[in-house]
């Protein structure tokens, strides 16, 4: 019963991590109709920046956040402009998109050796806070707690953004149909290119918050991120942005439950339950239809 | 004598969740014939085409063309039983050109094309598409359209009128016996519908018989003999247009009643 | 003549060509493996055509077809003592019973079947290098086919194998069944419509493009003959055959083979020494092609289009 609770508990915890690793692909599918293959890459960017402002500022590495949310609002744009134009003429904007951002990550990944190298970078636990808190008997690293609030409070954002500003309503019309949005007065590709921000800032500070639930980074982190990240995805519903804190949940407690139990298992089960969802109910646990004959 | 039933309709439903869009719905297409299927948007006009032509299964009811039972069966078997249909909104191959758009439909007609395929075979010509000898056939639907000029372009490079014209040219080369032809005359001008018209005419004398859907009355009116008003689901009008015109529920069902 | 005739001559000398510079090649240059390795690409990469150019399925996780045909072709000489040239073949029908398997996938469209494959294939990978199952599969540890080892056999069956894989692409080029895939590609309801059992046609083409990844694989472990199971289910090699199929051209016999010459050329030019060098240059690369030109190099040459193979 000790181990049960320790993977109810760390699955939670985790679970709402990972919800926000997963929100910022969420939200650029939604709006755009773009995979972004190269989510897990700009996480793997917020979190060197993380890394910078720890070892080589000696700042908390928490108060990367705002400057990250910034620069990364900036990247958003640019990469929205440079690309979604043009490939939303094109004759399959959503595989190409896919294929494209690929290229993109790799991009991102070889800048990254150039600039951090291949080592493995790491971040000690006790900045976020020493030792640990006990739940329900059992004890929890504070860090954890306190990138599980984090998360939290970021996705709490996006709900607010999404349901409650003006801005956040116009993105969600452009969800249901960018004809119609655009049709109503809502400038389509300015919201987009915000929501693009959004989307990588969020990858980011997900990103800040890696180095303390996932241990140890380096530049090649990216390309499992991404698929970790469609598994979350597309467990909540793809292009839904609240339905993946289920995914993220249900993945953290499928994530301890098996390290809890069948250790050397562990890597299978973000790709396991991804085929499964797929196939059972392909449009996610909450969402709208994806197949063909 | 009367004229041969080819394919009737016996009780079909179709649910779209709690949506009946097709309830208890009888309809009979003679030899010969072009029906004309009319009714307000939403009628079950097309869910009927749809159920018709294999893309949705019926929920309940019986389906029978030339007396064999055809509910359920897929799409592409009933192409090689003879019935074809041509979309409200065109769907071309968009990057095959217009010849080949016709080609896959008359090679995949369901002709038999063994036997020509071994004596291709024999000649070492059977890496060639064109074993089936299905030149004949792509060259009278093109030209019974009239896309001879176009038919090297893309599909992609035509206006929505020749797209619908394309794919009347696809569904004429798998030979079909009976032609469902939905909204085609939508959006196209006079000159346009009335060329389509010639052609479902010309159609008819092949001894091909055709639904037409359609919300456009001078069209309906000037091809079809007979007409089955639908209104949520059912059918509640069977004859002439003239007498549909002076039919109360008809009338009130257009009317917006 | 009619044009599709002469494509199918042009396409079938290309092919002769090929073959025969391959077969000769060796006699007068020594970089043995490197020929290996581009004679491979070719074959994945005219494989992944296959699927990708004639159906427009991305196969992300390809690279699971090659991994299962290397561990099945492997595992077969060494438990079960089977001949190299039958395990190799049985390695491909293996690749296509894990290909039957999975057609599940194929009921989803567009970027979600790219994800549920690359998943698959990794997938597969976890598992065959699951450290329980070392008794079987090594687990983490490799596979030593030594015993069997034999450079020129083993390059020459290589060989035979591009050969097959050039042929099977021209054949979906030239023939009326490739048409059919082309149409159900553009739009499957309109396919079936035209009479095309659609289910049936790409399952097939599934089917091919799994059993050349899995003869790739086999051939690939025998030639080797020491490798490890993230040798065969590296990702990378998904993403070198599908960079080599976008750059030459998708549903051509000629694309995928100048995509590999040209781009794998430029990898062991620039690659292997410096690998972060090579890959933005490949991202770079891809990120350029997918802005302005889409269908790949084949794709300049509109005028002569149709005497393309």
């Amino acid at each position: 019963m000790e181990l049960f609770f320790y993977a109810l508990i760390s699955g939670i915890l985790y679970g709402i991590f990972f919800a926000l690793v997963g929100i910022g692909l969420n939200l650029i599918f939604g709006v755009m109709r773009m995979v972004n293959l190269a989510h897990g890459d700009f996480i793997m960017l917020g979190a060197f920046g993380a890394w910078l402002a720890y070892s080589k500022l000696n700042m908390n590495p928490l108060l990367a956040i705002p400057i990250e949310i910034f620069i990364f609002m900036i990247i958003g744009f640019g990469v929205y402009y440079a690309f979604v134009p043009r490939l939303s003429k094109s004759r399959d904007p959503e595989m190409l998109s896919f294929i494209l951002f690929f290229g993109i990550a790799q991009i991102i990944e070889a800048l990254a050796i150039f600039a951090f190298g291949n080592n493995q970078k790491s971040i000690p636990f006790s900045t976020l806070g020493k030792g640990s808190i006990s739940i329900l008997s059992q004890s929890i690293p504070f860090s954890w707690v306190v990138s599980a609030a984090i998360s939290l409070l970021m996705i709490g954002f996006v709900y607010y953004y999404l349901y409650f500003t003006r801005t956040g309503y116009a993105t969600r019309a452009i969800m249901s149909s960018p004809e119609e949005a655009s049709s109503v007065g809502i400038d389509v590709s300015k919201i987009s290119a915000f929501a693009m921000g959004i989307g990588l800032s969020l990858a980011a500070i997900a990103g800040v918050l890696a180095p303390f639930m996932i241990g140890s980074i380096d530049p090649s982190i990216g390309a499992s991120l991404t698929t970790t990240s469609f598994a979350i995805v597309v467990i909540g519903s793809l292009g839904k942005p609240i339905g993946t804190i289920l995914g993220g949940i249900i993945y953290g407690l499928a994530m301890m439950f098996m390290q809890t139990y069948l250790a050397s298992w562990t890597n299978l089960v973000p790709y396991v339950i991804l085929i499964l969802i797929l196939l059972v109910k392909p449009s996610g646990l909450l969402g709208k239809k994806v197949r063909n004959a | 004598m009367s004229p041969k039933e080819i394919l009737k309709v016996e009780n079909v439903e179709k649910r779209f969740g709690g949506l009946k869009a097709l309830n208890k719905v009888n309809l009979s297409v003679y030899e010969n014939e072009i029906l004309g299927l009319v009714g307000p948007n939403g009628s079950g006009k097309t869910t009927l085409i749809n159920v018709i032509s294999g893309i949705y299964k019926p929920d309940a009811g019986k389906i029978y063309f030339f007396g064999k039972r055809i509910d359920g069966i897929a799409t592409y078997k009933l192409a090689h039983l003879g019935i074809n249909r041509t979309f409200q909104i065109p769907k071309p191959f968009h990057g095959l050109t217009v010849r080949e758009n016709v080609e896959v439909a008359a090679l995949y007609s369901g002709k038999q094309c063994l036997k020509s395929f071994f004596k291709h075979l024999k000649n070492f010509k059977f890496m060639e598409k064109g074993y089936c000898n299905i030149e004949d056939d792509v060259q009278t639907a093109i030209s019974i359209v009239g896309l001879d000029k176009l038919q090297d372009k893309q599909a992609t490079q035509l206006n929505t009128s020749e797209q619908k014209l394309l794919g009347l040219a696809r569904a004429l080369a798998t030979k079909p016996k009976l032609l469902l032809v939905d909204e085609i005359a939508a959006g196209l001008n006079q000159e346009e519908t009335d060329k389509i018209a010639e052609i479902l005419q010309t159609l008819v004398k092949k001894s091909i018989s055709i639904i037409v859907v359609e919300h456009l009355m001078h069209f309906i009116h000037k091809i079809t003999s007979r007409v089955v008003v639908m209104d949520s689901g059912s059918p509640i009008f069977e004859g002439t247009l003239e007498q549909a015109a002076n039919d109360k529920r008809v009338v009130e069902v257009f009317l917006g009643g | 003549m009619r044009k599709k005739n002469i494509r199918l001559i042009i396409g079938i000398i290309l092919i002769l060509v090929m073959t025969a510079l391959f077969a000769l090649l060796p006699k007068i240059y020594n970089n043995n493996f490197l020929l290996f390795n581009i004679m491979l690409y070719i074959a994945l990469a005219e494989g992944l055509n296959l699927i990708y150019g004639f159906t427009g399925y991305l196969p992300f996780g390809y690279v699971g077809f090659f991994g299962i045909g290397a561990y099945s072709a492997s595992l077969l000489i060494l438990l079960l003592h089977v001949g190299v040239v039958p395990a190799i073949l049985l390695g491909g029908v293996a690749a296509s019973i894990v290909g039957i398997i999975l057609t599940p996938l194929l009921r989803l469209s567009g970027a979600y079947f790219a994800i549920a494959n690359l998943a698959a294939s990794q997938a597969i990978y976890y598992i065959i290098s699951n450290p329980h199952l070392e008794n079987i599969t090594q687990g983490p540890y490799g596979i030593m086919l030594s015993s069997v080892y034999d450079a020129t056999a083993s390059y020459n069956a290589m060989l035979i194998v591009m050969f097959f894989a050039f042929m099977l692409v021209l054949f979906f080029r030239q023939s009326r069944f490739g048409l059919s895939l082309m149409a159900i590609r553009e739009d499957s309801i309109t396919a079936s419509v035209a009479g095309v059992n659609v289910v049936l046609a790409r399952t097939i083409a599934w089917l091919l493009s799994a059993f050349v990844a899995g003869l790739c694989g086999g051939v690939f472990a025998w030639y080797t003959s020491v490798f490890y199971p993230e040798t065969v289910f590296s990702l990378n090699i998904s993403i070198f055959a599908i960079v080599f199929v976008l750059f030459g051209g998708a549903a051509t016999l000629i694309g995928p083979l100048i995509g590999t010459v040209i781009l794998y050329g430029m990898y062991n030019f620039i690659g292997i020494s410096t690998p972060q060098y090579f890959q933005l240059i490949y991202g770079l690369l891809i990120v350029m092609l997918i802005m302005f030109l889409p269908n790949g190099v084949v794709s300049l040459f509109k005028k002569v289009k149709d005497y393309v193979p």
